[in-house]
Formats: structure tokens, C-alpha cells, sequence
């Protein structure tokens, strides 16, 4: 029961990640690789206030959404100008020099060893316990990055985005500020994955590099497209089909199997026949 | 007639190519101006640098008595200069009324208020819904409205094209070969409704053509440009008698059926 | 003294990130595919490499040329098994790149399960070394060196002087129109990534004497060599050479005075100074891509 429980959350948060990059690459046709850099900036900003700082779970929580979206504003104003390959690019620079210097700037990231013993949240007095009240917070945090992104997808929001995406020089002919409406939204989305991070921190109580490391932008990536672009169901689908799908191999083989290395091989090849086969997904809207 | 927009000795190379080289002209407010030449003439070039997409080493473009020079392409846009392209560009996912809604800026479009109040419901987005579903009547897609824009012929996204370029309600509209690609019957349709722009709804047109019935019918001025240069700029009847220098210039025969 | 000998040294990797560089900068004006599998082709080689030489026992002269034909064929298998049905069915940029990703994945998670996640080293002992006043040189200098010299003046000569390298810069510069005039695209893209992919496959056969083969080491290789691509100017195949050597000696003389950890932040610092402030590179030369 505690492990299915594990699983949920696991969906849940990743879906959360997969929806807001939705937000950038979905919508906005803005291919970002630095988006698992800004769940790690979100979780390590958390921990470290909490823990080294003494803040409150809330306030901690929130200066790690501003924190980040702040960064994520920074770095897109010189980058976001620069046509799509270059870009791509840059976000692998930047996720690079974040890993790095999460492991290098030691007094407030503790290194390679992570931050251990980040509290759990509490309302008063009340402090959510593992098991299913920290499943219904993070069900009711999840819940409302998805409220707040179908609200993005049935505004004028969405088609403005989507002009954007399709055709940037028209966009900018109909007097759409293209370059100010990018970095809006870049971070809006890195605002949003902190607070997926946050919930990690949370839920883990421990956050550590390993988790924001290239592969997991990839897996994300991979969730985005196997699930389908342009869709909310597509991004609860998507981490669902990645993570249990996987766990079903724990009742087939066994020990002895290099599971992390099997699930790789499976994104690679699952990104591959996507691609091929059913651009748009299982359940999206669009093909890449 | 009052000159809304001017254009005064731009130039540009690139890359060592002298792709505009001192041009002036001047198109004037309610009345079509055509802009014609060969090929790599530098015609689109000019549209790209008044519009912002390109810049431009010296000049002075001046809209309504104040310079675009220096101004960021959706600026230029907002100032009131709309333009088409040579291929449509429709937005091949949206419906051809959301096309249209895309180009009306509105509080919807911000996070916070797309967040808190910017559904359908609320009353900005039904304004503009009703001033695009104006536009379409305009242009005549109103029957297309909801369907997915990649669906149209040709024809009916050159005019859906020219729907979203309106829905500013900008002062003068820079066309890129509004008829290439079209049969005589859309390419009536199209010269009737650019009539009407200027007549009805007090437009001015500046139109890159090659067809020269079209330019010779509905322009009131013509500029010629040459590689880079005006060469040549007056009414249809001033270039018609220079018809000789107009044909060695576009390299062909001008047909003798022209009034 | 120590600054000469990592400027040597630096010449030694710079001269394999250039040949990446190049090997990927030839695929991606070729084709406009950005083709970041290239790494798990790179890697690819190691492993042909290990393959050849060690269970094969294949002497080192045999088994050398064999890999890199290998990692040739390698990527031309990835172009038709991945790219080209992505092209028949018109997927754009973004999908082929994604697409690349999934195979760069595939691919390295494969090494992995094949070989494990160990570095395999190819000889026991040191190389050969022989000392040149204070500076120490090891085989690979010297191996470096010599295909650094030979390889692209060859390739120069070949893009400007044969059909095929011809018929490979028309594709580069307008693939409509070389298409137009009865360029067979297809074929053409096989040739490009067979030669690209064995530039780096020239790359990693002499790094991986020094290094040993892993499943990841294409990933660094790859991403000083996307570096080197910018820097250089995208469009640019000798920008990307030069962009390769000058990063490889800016990392290796970074070494003086920041630790090697920071090695990373040195490439990519350069990296974003370069998109920010010189998009065009150092030549000043950028690849056309659509803007109006």
C-alpha cells in the first residue's frame, strides 16, 4: 500500500514538471533543456532555506518559486532572442554550470552530499505525516499547478502563445511583444517547476544533484512526447506510462537486472518510435 | 492627398550587396500605392526594413509625422503599419476566427488575469470575438469561421492573411503580392476588396505587385524600384508613358490592351 | 615548465574536439539535422575499438581503421534507421531532435547494459612517452598531431575538389535547389554522416588509448565540440576545427589556475559569453536560418 502510495506521488510531481514544460515547449514552441535545472534550483532553495535558514516550510516554498523565476528571467533575457538551435544549447550550458556549482558552492548546498532533514509542512500545529496526508498535500499542490495551467490553456493566453510558437515573425507583424511574452512565460514555467522541486524537497526530505542531473530532463522530455504535447491528460499519462511501466519489470526480473539502464534504453527507444509513429503523442494535441 | 508614410534615402547592404540604395517614396493616406520591379529588386527588402525586420544603415522612415526607424517590429505594428507576406502564413492549428482574435491584444493574454478572470467568458474576449467575426464578414470567410485555418484553399488564407492584418485597425496596410498565386475570379475579389479598404474604410495600401493589370487598374501611384533604387515613381498614366523604360526594366512586353 | 605542457596537452584534446567538431558541424550543414547522437556515435568507436582490438585480438594496425570504418557505418545506420523515416514522414527540426536525444539515449543506455558501467581500458601500462626539453609527450600527442595534420587538409581538399564533396557543399548551401538539379539527397545524406561520424570515429580511436571507453564519454566530448561549432561560427567547418583546438587548450590552461572541476563551467562560461555577445563566432559566420 505504501509503495503504490510512493508511486502516486512520484506521477503526480513528475506530471506537475511535465505540464509546466508543456507550458514552454507545447505551447509556446520554446525547447527548453534547462527545466529539470530549475526543479533542482526550486528543491535545493527549499531545503536550504529551511534547513540552514530556519525558514518556514511556506515562505521557504515561495521564495524558492520567486528565487527561481528570477534566475530563470536572467537567463532568458540574453538567450530566448537566439534562434532554436542556439538555444537549445545554452539551456545545456546553463543546466551544466547549475550542476556545477550545486556540487562546488558547499556552504549553502552542502556539495555532493545533498541537504538532509528538510521538514515536512504543518498548518498550526498540524504537521503532515508520511503516508496519506503527504500524499494529499502534494495531490492538492499538483492540483492546483494543473488548475492553474488548464486556466493558461482555455484563456487568450493560449492562442497568443500558440502564434508565437507557429510563426514568431507574424506574431511579432500583429504586434504581439514576442521577446518580453518569451521570457514571461520561461519563467513562469522555471516558477512553476520550483514548485514541483519544493514538493520534492518535501516529500524526500532530502534533496541531492543526482535528481536534476541531463537524464532527467531527458526522462521529462520523454514523458512530454510519449504523453502527447498540448494536453493535461498528456502530461498525467505520459509520467505514468514512464514510471509504473518500468515497475512492472521489479515482478519479472528480478535482482541482477540494471533497471535504471533498462528504463534508459526504454525512453530512448519510446522517444524514437514516438516520434516516428505517433508524433503526437498518446493523448496530445500536436505533433512536436 | 496627405503622404502617411515616407520613406526618405534608405539604404542597406549586406554582406557587401547593395540591396537598397537611397530610396524615397511616399505613399499617401487613403490611396493604394504599388511598389513594382524585377525580381530581387530589393521590394521586399524595403517592406522588411519600414517594418522593423530588417534594419536599415541611413534614412528616415516616417509614419504620421513621426519616425519607425528605430522601433522594434511589433511597435511598428501597434503604431498602426500592418502587413501581409508572400505566402499567407495562416496559423495552421487555430480555426480561422482564432486567427483572427490573435491579433486584438487583450488583459486575457497576461498570466494573472488569464489565471483569474480571462476565460471565454469574460467580456473583452466576447468584444473581441465580435469585432474579428466583423473582419471575416469584411473579407467574406464568416462561413469558415471554425474551421482549422490549414483547411482553406489558397485563396481563402491569402484573405484570411489580409483579415488578420485589419484587425488593428491599422492606417495603412503593406501588402507583399496580394494576387500571386491566384485565379482572375479570387484576384477580382481581392482588387473589390482592396477598394473597398481604401474607399470605405479609409486605408492606405502600399502593395508589392507584378501583375500589371492589377498595379495599372487600382493604384494611384507608382513607384518603380531597380535594384535598390527608385527609378521611376507617378501616377499609372506618367508610368505608361514611360512605357519603354518600364518595359526594358521589367525585361517584357507590356500589353498594348491596356487602357 | 607547466603552462607549455598543458598548452600541449591542450593541443592533444583540442585536436579531438575538433575533429567532432567537425565531424558534427559537416552533419549539421549537411543535413540541419542537430544530430546530438553524435556523442553515442563517438562512443560507439570506443567500443568498436575495445571489441577489435581486445576479445577480437585484432592487431592494433587492423583494428584501428576497422573501428573507425566501424563508427562510420554507425552513423549512417542511425541516419537511415532514425532520420530518414522522420524525413519521409516531414517531421521538422524539433522532432529530429528529439529523435536524437531518444537515440542518444538508446544508445548509451545500451553501452551500459552491454558492457557495463566501467571504463574499459585498453592496454595496461603507460604510453610510450618521450620528453622534448621540459615538456613530456605521449604517444597520443604525437597520434593527434599527426591526424590533426593530415585529416583536414584531406577533407578540405575533398569538399572543394571531388564530386561528392562538391555535391555535399550544394546540399549545405541550399538544399532545395541542390535537390532541383538532380543532387539524390538520400545518397548524399548517407555520405555525410558516414563521413562525419568518422571523423569522430578518428577522434575517439586516439582518445581512447589514453582514456579508456565508457558509456558516457561521448557526452563530454560532444558538448566542447557543440562549443567549438559556436565559437567558430555555425556554417563554418574551419571555425569548428579552430573552435576545437581553442577550447581544448583554454581547458587545459584553465588547469593552472582553477581546479578541474570547474572545467565545465570554463567551456559553457565561454559558450554563453559567445551566444550572447558573438552569436557569429570568432569568424564571424552564421547559418542562415529564416527570419522574416
Amino acid at each position: 500500500m505504501d509503495y503504490t502510495l510512493h508511486l502516486v506521488v512520484l506521477v503526480l510531481i513528475y506530471a506537475s514538471l511535465v505540464v509546466s514544460l508543456d507550458l514552454l515547449i507545447g505551447h509556446t514552441g520554446i525547447l527548453s533543456f534547462a527545466h529539470a535545472a530549475f526543479y533542482g534550483i526550486g528543491a535545493y532553495a527549499t531545503a536550504s532555506l529551511t534547513v540552514y535558514g530556519g525558514w518556514d516550510w511556506f515562505s521557504a516554498m515561495i521564495a524558492a518559486v520567486v528565487i527561481t523565476a528570477a534566475i530563470a528571467a536572467l537567463v532568458g533575457i540574453p538567450t530566448l532572442r537566439l534562434g532554436g538551435d542556439y538555444f537549445i544549447l545554452a539551456m545545456f550550458g546553463f543546466q551544466l554550470i547549475v550542476i556545477t556549482l550545486i556540487l562546488n558552492l558547499e556552504p549553502i548546498t552542502n556539495g555532493p552530499f545533498g541537504i538532509r532533514n528538510v521538514p515536512r509542512p504543518s498548518i498550526g500545529s498540524f504537521h503532515v505525516q508520511s503516508g496519506l496526508g503527504m500524499v494529499l498535500f502534494i495531490a492538492a499542490v499538483t492540483g492546483i499547478i494543473f488548475w492553474a495551467h488548464w486556466r493558461f490553456a482555455r484563456s487568450p493566453m493560449k492562442a497568443m502563445l500558440h502564434a508565437i510558437r507557429d510563426d514568431e515573425t507574424v506574431a511579432m507583424s500583429l504586434g504581439i511583444d514576442v521577446v518580453r511574452t518569451k521570457i514571461l512565460v520561461f519563467a513562469i514555467g522555471a516558477g512553476f517547476a520550483a514548485l514541483s522541486g519544493a514538493l520534492m524537497a518535501f516529500y524526500f526530505r532530502y534533496v541531492t544533484a543526482n535528481s536534476f542531473v541531463l537524464s532527467t530532463i531527458i526522462l521529462l522530455w520523454a514523458m512530454l512526447f510519449v504523453g502527447g504535447s498540448c494536453s493535461i491528460a498528456g502530461a498525467i499519462v505520459g509520467p505514468a506510462i514512464l514510471i509504473l511501466f518500468p515497475e512492472l519489470f521489479r515482478f519479472v526480473g528480478g535482482e541482477g537486472l540494471d533497471i535504471p539502464n533498462i528504463q534508459e534504453a526504454l525512453y530512448g527507444l519510446l522517444l524514437i518510435l514516438v516520434m516516428i509513429f505517433r508524433p503526437q503523442g498518446l493523448v496530445g494535441r500536436r505533433a512536436a | 492627398m496627405e503622404a502617411i508614410l515616407e520613406v526618405e534615402e534608405i539604404s542597406q547592404s549586406f554582406g557587401g550587396l547593395r540591396a537598397v540604395d537611397k530610396a524615397s517614396f511616399s505613399a499617401n493616406d487613403t490611396e493604394i500605392t504599388s511598389l513594382i520591379g524585377p525580381n530581387g529588386a530589393g521590394k521586399t527588402t524595403i517592406f522588411n526594413i519600414i517594418t522593423g525586420f530588417l534594419p536599415c544603415e541611413s534614412g528616415k522612415i516616417v509614419f504620421r509625422g513621426q519616425s519607425v526607424r528605430e522601433l522594434e517590429p511589433f511597435e511598428i505594428a501597434r503604431r498602426g503599419i500592418a502587413r501581409t507576406f508572400q505566402d499567407p502564413r495562416v496559423f495552421p492549428d487555430m480555426t480561422v476566427l482564432e486567427n483572427v482574435i490573435v491579433g486584438i491584444r487583450q488583459k486575457g493574454e497576461r498570466p494573472l488575469w488569464a489565471l483569474l478572470r480571462g476565460g471565454r467568458v469574460n467580456a473583452e474576449w466576447r468584444r473581441a470575438r465580435e469585432r474579428a467575426e466583423a473582419i471575416l464578414s469584411t473579407v467574406g470567410l464568416i462561413d469558415r469561421a471554425n474551421d482549422p485555418a490549414r483547411d482553406l484553399s489558397f485563396g481563402e488564407q491569402r484573405f484570411l492573411s489580409i483579415a488578420r492584418s485589419l484587425v488593428g485597425d491599422p492606417a495603412i496596410i503593406m501588402m507583399d503580392e496580394p494576387t500571386v498565386g491566384l485565379d482572375r475570379g479570387t484576384s477580382a475579389k481581392l482588387l473589390e476588396l482592396m477598394t473597398r479598404l481604401v474607399e470605405v474604410e479609409h486605408k492606405a495600401l502600399l502593395v508589392i505587385e507584378h501583375n500589371m493589370d492589377v498595379v495599372m487598374s487600382v493604384s494611384a501611384k507608382v513607384v518603380l524600384l531597380v535594384q535598390g533604387a527608385v527609378v521611376a515613381s507617378g501616377t499609372p498614366a506618367e508610368i505608361r508613358r514611360n512605357r519603354s523604360m518600364v518595359d526594358a526594366y521589367l525585361g517584357r512586353k507590356h500589353a498594348a490592351a491596356s487602357h | 615548465m607547466l603552462l607549455l605542457q598543458l598548452f600541449i596537452n591542450g593541443l592533444a584534446s583540442g585536436a579531438i574536439y575538433a575533429l567532432t567538431a567537425v565531424g558534427f558541424a559537416l552533419i549539421y550543414n549537411g543535413t540541419r539535422i542537430f544530430h546530438i547522437a553524435h556523442g553515442a556515435v563517438f562512443a560507439f568507436g570506443g567500443y568498436a575499438l575495445y571489441l577489435f582490438a581486445l576479445p577480437l585480438g585484432l592487431p592494433w594496425i587492423v583494428a584501428l581503421p576497422a573501428a573507425v570504418i566501424a563508427t562510420a557505418a554507425f552513423g549512417a545506420l542511425m541516419d537511415t534507421l532514425v532520420y530518414r523515416p522522420l524525413r519521409k514522414r516531414g517531421t521538422g527540426p524539433a522532432g529530429m531532435f528529439i529523435a536524437s536525444i531518444g537515440a542518444l539515449t538508446f544508445a548509451q543506455a545500451m553501452y551500459s547494459l552491454v558492457f557495463g558501467t566501467d571504463t574499459i581500458n585498453l592496454h595496461q601500462g603507460g604510453l610510450p612517452t618521450f620528453d622534448i626539453g621540459e615538456v613530456t609527450l605521449t604517444a597520443v600527442h604525437v597520434v593527434a598531431a599527426m591526424v590533426a595534420l593530415v585529416v583536414f587538409p584531406v577533407l578540405q581538399l575533398f569538399l572543394t575538389r571531388t564530386r561528392w564533396g562538391r555535391a555535399i557543399r550544394a546540399l549545405a548551401d541550399n538544399p532545395r535547389l541542390a535537390v532541383v538539379r538532380g543532387i539524390d539527397a538520400e545518397r548524399l545524406y548517407v555520405v555525410i554522416f558516414a563521413l562525419g561520424s568518422a571523423l569522430a570515429g578518428l577522434g575517439v580511436v586516439i582518445i581512447a588509448f589514453d582514456l579508456g571507453v565508457r558509456p558516457d564519454m561521448g557526452f563530454t566530448v560532444m558538448f566542447v565540440a557543440l562549443v567549438a561549432v559556436i565559437v567558430g561560427g555555425v556554417g563554418y567547418l574551419p571555425g569548428a576545427a579552430a573552435g576545437g583546438f581553442l577550447l581544448g587548450i583554454t581547458q587545459s590552461l584553465s588547469l593552472w589556475q582553477l581546479s578541474g572541476r570547474w572545467q565545465d563551467v570554463v567551456v559553457f562560461g565561454a559558450l554563453l559569453a559567445f551566444l550572447v555577445f558573438r552569436p557569429q563566432g570568432i569568424f564571424g559566420h552564421m547559418l542562415v536560418t529564416r527570419r522574416v
